[in-house]
């Protein structure tokens, strides 16, 4: 577990004043309105909010997928804005872990040749032990030779971690990794990623708009309209779900103008 | 990336099939043509001529001839499979956007492509060399029966026409696959994962600059035909400025595309009603599909008519060259194959990737025959373009050249040929669209849903 406390990067991943916009002049949304965070290393964080209100931007500029109109993105204490794509390419690969909503995984490979990946993309040969050693810390150490299409939604979702988790990253983010999943399995990759958080020390960035996979994180991050409107620690499924109803009613009520009008004002 | 690339071959085989076929065939006619040259330079060149004149001179004619359907091969080869392997690339879309999230490097995924074309490559030659032989043999039969060269002529075919086809082959493969993963390499990964299974750009800077060279080509081809050449030579140029005419507007179908489907939507709507209505709204969404469809019916009608009616508006005139003809004959004859292999391949392609849409759409009440409907309508719309296109093409190769024969402007030779091209190149897009649809209906909405 890395304990660096040097000013300055004690954060895994630092965003500072980051705006995104999507379309043109005349239809231009806002997806990230100056929005300035920091996700502390071996934390375990969710970020929460209604649809459009600038997760998965926030996510894909947190992990060098997505570019910044302005401000700063510093990942393990790299600057991400003066990296060429290449290099973006490279951190991505060395330094970070993906895992998405679904089609993680390349159908025509094996589970343990997918898990490889990264490794081999990167031209090194990894140690059949070492793949053998992250598919049983996820508890699949038997399927190994399967194809992805032979496993379940949540195990393919665990493969998946597997994968993220080869490279030892210094972040780990997951966009809705359990948005296609059911209650039970859902439950048992959130349990998965907090172990490797709080067991081996990882970082995991996850967005969701599920309360009770929120709840499974340390601290929770809402945002609305593209900015960080609240933030909870510790909090219950519940909490989480009643926080998040206020948020939709202020995001979403149409009903109000008069509101709108002075939230755009501001 | 290469054992990445081999799996890929081995769990989508299927995807790779027109890709292989269309290589094959290619490789098939190269190396038929590097036979007929070296037959040809056996009986010219003096080491080996030992022969009467008037048979060099036929050798010399057969040279020429392979050498010119041999390049026009190589092209269309380069073209053809280039098409079938960005829609194999296209389908994989997600799975590029994967690899490009997860760390892989442009420049890698290039090279995947490149050595997964290059093992389907090494298979489709392989399995043409022998072919090719007798293909060689055949043409050379057939041309020493219609008298165009002696009899005395004994094919020969060594190793050396063999390994410049296969050679040849492997480089149009290879030129092909640089092509289509250009833009899986080049995509961002976040614009390739947030982008919906529907493409909407699609001109790029080389593209555009391509089109421009290939119609300004046909362009020139066609006023020199018109104005400097005269007679039989004027042939010689008019057949090249066809290929320039469909290579340009091919690499502007989608545009092309969608200024038609606006202009044959009110007629359509008006016509079949609610599904014509529905088939309009598809055909604009997919335009990039509905262009992809487009091409190989404006590359079969265009250039076999063109083709076909140069030699008739030629011996209606002055009764032209035999091997002339046979080339024209045979390269109108290939032409049309690619373009059922590219046509076929598009139409399937297109149909499965629909499955999802087609079961959305019987749920909320469509039964299969209106989605058959629609798709027949679809297709309606593909054959219109693309004969609308390729007549096009046909036109502005034939019209200078009979201008350049006895200042007229329509081609000579029966009506029936452009009508009977145009009919089987429609009833085939008719019936690999509904064929495939079809197929694609036999699974039960819900379980297509869940599936997919």
């Amino acid at each position: 577990m890395t304990t660096a406390t040097v000013h300055g990067i004690t954060d895994a991943v630092r965003l500072r004043n980051v705006r995104r916009s999507y379309g043109n002049e005349r239809n231009r949304v806002v997806a990230l309105d100056d929005v300035s965070v920091g996700f502390g290393r071996s934390t375990f964080t969710a970020v929460m909010g209604p649809s459009g209100s600038g997760k998965t931007t926030l996510l894909q500029c947190a992990a060098g997928l997505d570019r910044p109109d302005s401000g700063s993105v510093s990942l393990d204490g790299l600057e991400l804005a003066g990296l060429s794509e290449k290099e973006l390419t490279r951190l991505r690969r060395d330094r970070i872990g993906f895992v998405f909503q679904a089609f993680n995984l390349l159908p025509a490979l094996s589970v343990a040749d997918n898990v490889a990946l990264p490794l081999r993309l990167a031209g090194r040969r990894p140690s059949r032990e070492s793949v053998q050693r992250v598919l049983e810390q996820v508890g699949l150490g038997a399927r190994g030779e399967h194809r992805p299409g032979e496993l379940s939604g949540g195990q393919q979702q665990r493969v998946a971690i597997a994968r993220a988790l080869i490279t030892r990253p210094a972040v780990l983010f997951g966009d809705e990794p359990t948005g296609a999943l059911d209650t039970r399995t859902a439950v048992e990759v959130l349990r998965l990623l907090r172990q490797a958080v709080h067991g081996d020390g990882q970082t995991a960035v996850m967005v969701t708009h599920d309360p009770v996979a929120a709840s499974y994180a340390d601290r929770v991050l809402f945002l609305a309209d593209g900015r960080i409107v609240d933030e909870l620690s510790g909090a219950s499924a519940d909490t989480i779900a009643e926080r998040m109803t206020r948020l939709g009613a202020w995001g979403d009520d149409a009903d109000a103008p008069a509101d709108r009008a002075g939230e755009a004002a501001r | 990336m290469f054992t990445l690339a081999l799996q890929t071959l081995r769990f989508r085989r299927t995807s790779f099939v027109a890709s292989t076929v269309a290589l094959f065939f290619g490789a098939v006619i190269l190396t038929a043509c590097g036979g007929l040259m070296e037959t040809g330079i056996r009986h010219r060149v003096p080491p080996f001529a030992d022969v009467p004149a008037g048979t060099q001179q036929a050798a010399s004619r057969l040279i020429s001839m392979s050498a010119v359907f041999g390049g026009i091969a190589a092209m269309v080869t380069v073209f053809i499979v280039g098409s079938t392997l960005a829609l194999v690339v296209q389908q994989r879309l997600g799975e590029m956007a994967l690899l490009r999230a997860i760390g892989t490097l442009p420049g890698q995924l290039r090279r995947m492509i490149v050595v997964e074309t290059l093992v389907v490559a090494l298979l489709a030659v392989a399995l043409a060399l022998v072919p090719g032989y007798l293909a060689g043999e055949w043409m050379l039969a057939r041309i020493a029966a219609s008298g165009v060269v002696p009899e005395g002529i004994a094919y020969h075919a060594g190793w050396i026409p063999m390994v410049t086809a296969a050679g040849t082959s492997m480089l149009a493969a290879l030129t092909a696959a640089f092509i289509a993963s250009r833009r899986a390499a080049l995509s961002r990964p976040a614009d390739a994962l947030a982008e919906s299974r529907l493409q909407h750009r699609w001109l790029s800077g080389p593209r555009l600059a391509f089109a421009v060279l290939c119609l300004a080509g046909g362009t020139a081809l066609a006023v020199v035909t018109g104005t400097v050449m005269n007679g039989e030579v004027a042939a010689s140029t008019a057949g090249p400025s066809a290929m320039l005419w469909a290579g340009g507007i091919a690499l502007l179908s989608p545009g092309l595309t969608k200024v038609l489907t606006a202009v044959f939507h009110r007629p359509l709507r008006a016509l079949f009603g609610l599904t014509g209505d529905l088939a309009m709204d598809n055909a604009r969404a997919r335009r990039i599909r509905i262009a992809g469809a487009v091409s190989p019916v404006m590359l079969a009608t265009g250039l076999s008519t063109a083709l076909i009616y140069l030699q008739t508006t030629l011996s209606a005139g002055q009764g032209g060259d035999g091997v002339g003809a046979w080339v024209d004959y045979l390269l109108a004859g290939s032409i049309i194959a690619y373009a059922v292999i590219s046509l076929v391949n598009t139409l399937v392609v297109a149909a499965a990737e629909r499955r999802r849409e087609f079961a959305l759409q019987r749920l909320v009440g469509a039964t299969p025959g209106q989605i058959l409907a629609m798709t027949g309508i679809e297709s309606l719309l593909v054959t219109t373009v693309g004969t609308v296109l390729g007549t096009f093409v046909a036109g502005a190769t034939l019209a200078p050249f009979r201008m350049a024969l006895d200042g007229s402007w329509l081609p000579r030779g029966p009506l029936w040929i452009y009508l009977s091209i145009v009919g089987f190149v429609g009833a085939l897009t008719a019936l690999a669209s509904v064929s495939a649809t079809g197929a694609a209906l036999r699974t039960p909405p819900a379980e297509a849903l869940a599936t997919l």
